[in-house]
């Protein structure tokens, strides 16, 4: 995400962290392809957790992540401030993930609220995740996922890129036209509401 | 990254990883799909050109209705015929 200007002389585009974002968008416009993995690479993970802070499920958020990136860069054209790409493509995302959510909700209309993921387990997770990962770590994701529910979708959207993305305020506030005071705020109180719910449930 | 007054939370349990590989497929299907939809919409544009030029032939070659000029003076049979006013008849017949 945080970009440094790069050379006037870069027309291939270089390294990864030293391009600008707009740059990447005008390159991968072209059809570069290096451009677009690079564009892909700095903001898939960011778009992973604006979908996972709608949808409250990892597998279906990286399903839309992806689903939302292959929009994007096929309307690419239509991105008007490529040096705004992030808050772009976190709009894309976001509208996807809520069209996604919309959809499961009527497919889970009887049961609205899974006792499963309530008790702080999605199913779903739990499933996809028993292969590869330790089972502590299945208990852990179902705990933060289930803490996470707590919160307010934007401050879902502040914590997940910045604690799990390492987004700065600046590049927060700007992609969620936030201020950056706004955005402490919600990472405070984000952060305060889910140390106290996981607090509790580490109690009982 | 700067410092914030509640530490921050760990949620690298929710992060799914291997975004390098994800990333690498994703631009490669993502370019297929944009050239794809760039191929289709070129040859699309050249094909509605085309048809539209040959629209343009067919028309300005096909043969134009005869055009029957109207009598230029008004007859004894244009008055038992149509509305024709008679003094009109009766000053061209003179």
């Amino acid at each position: 995400m945080s970009t440094v200007p790069a050379s006037p002389a870069a027309a291939a585009i270089p390294e990864a962290p030293a391009t600008p974002v707009a740059d990447l968008v005008r390159a991968a416009r072209r059809g570069d392809a290096t451009a677009t993995e690079q564009l892909i690479r700095r903001h898939l993970r960011a778009a992973y957790a604006v979908a996972l802070a709608v949808l409250g499920r990892p597998a279906d958020a990286e399903d839309i992540a992806q689903d939302a990136f292959m929009i994007a860069i096929d309307k690419l054209d239509d991105c008007r401030e490529p040096a705004r790409f992030s808050g772009w493509l976190v709009q894309i995302v976001r509208n996807r993930a809520l069209h996604a959510l919309d959809k499961r909700k009527l497919r889970d209309a009887p049961t609205m609220e899974r006792p499963e993921f309530a008790s702080g387990r999605g199913i779903d997770d739990i499933e996809g995740a028993v292969a590869h990962v330790p089972a502590s770590d299945v208990v852990l994701r179902g705990q933060l996922l289930a803490a996470l529910k707590t919160l307010t979708p934007v401050q879902r959207e502040v914590v997940l890129l910045h604690d799990l993305d390492e987004w700065t305020h600046a590049e927060i506030a700007d992609a969620l036209g936030l201020t950056e005071t706004n955005c402490r705020q919600h990472l405070f109180t984000a952060r305060r509401a889910l140390r106290a719910r996981l607090e509790a449930t580490d109690g009982t | 990254m700067e410092p914030d007054p509640v530490q921050r939370i760990d949620l690298a349990a929710l992060d799914p990883g291997g975004w390098q590989a994800k990333s690498a497929a994703l631009a490669a299907r993502a370019l297929v799909q944009r050239r794809l939809r760039r191929t289709i919409v070129v040859r699309g544009s050249i094909a509605l050109a085309l048809s539209m030029a040959a629209a343009v032939a067919l028309w300005l070659s096909a043969p134009r209705p005869a055009h029957h000029a109207p009598a230029s003076t008004p007859s004894l049979l244009d008055w038992a015929t149509h509305d024709t006013d008679p003094t009109e008849v009766l000053r061209y017949a003179q």
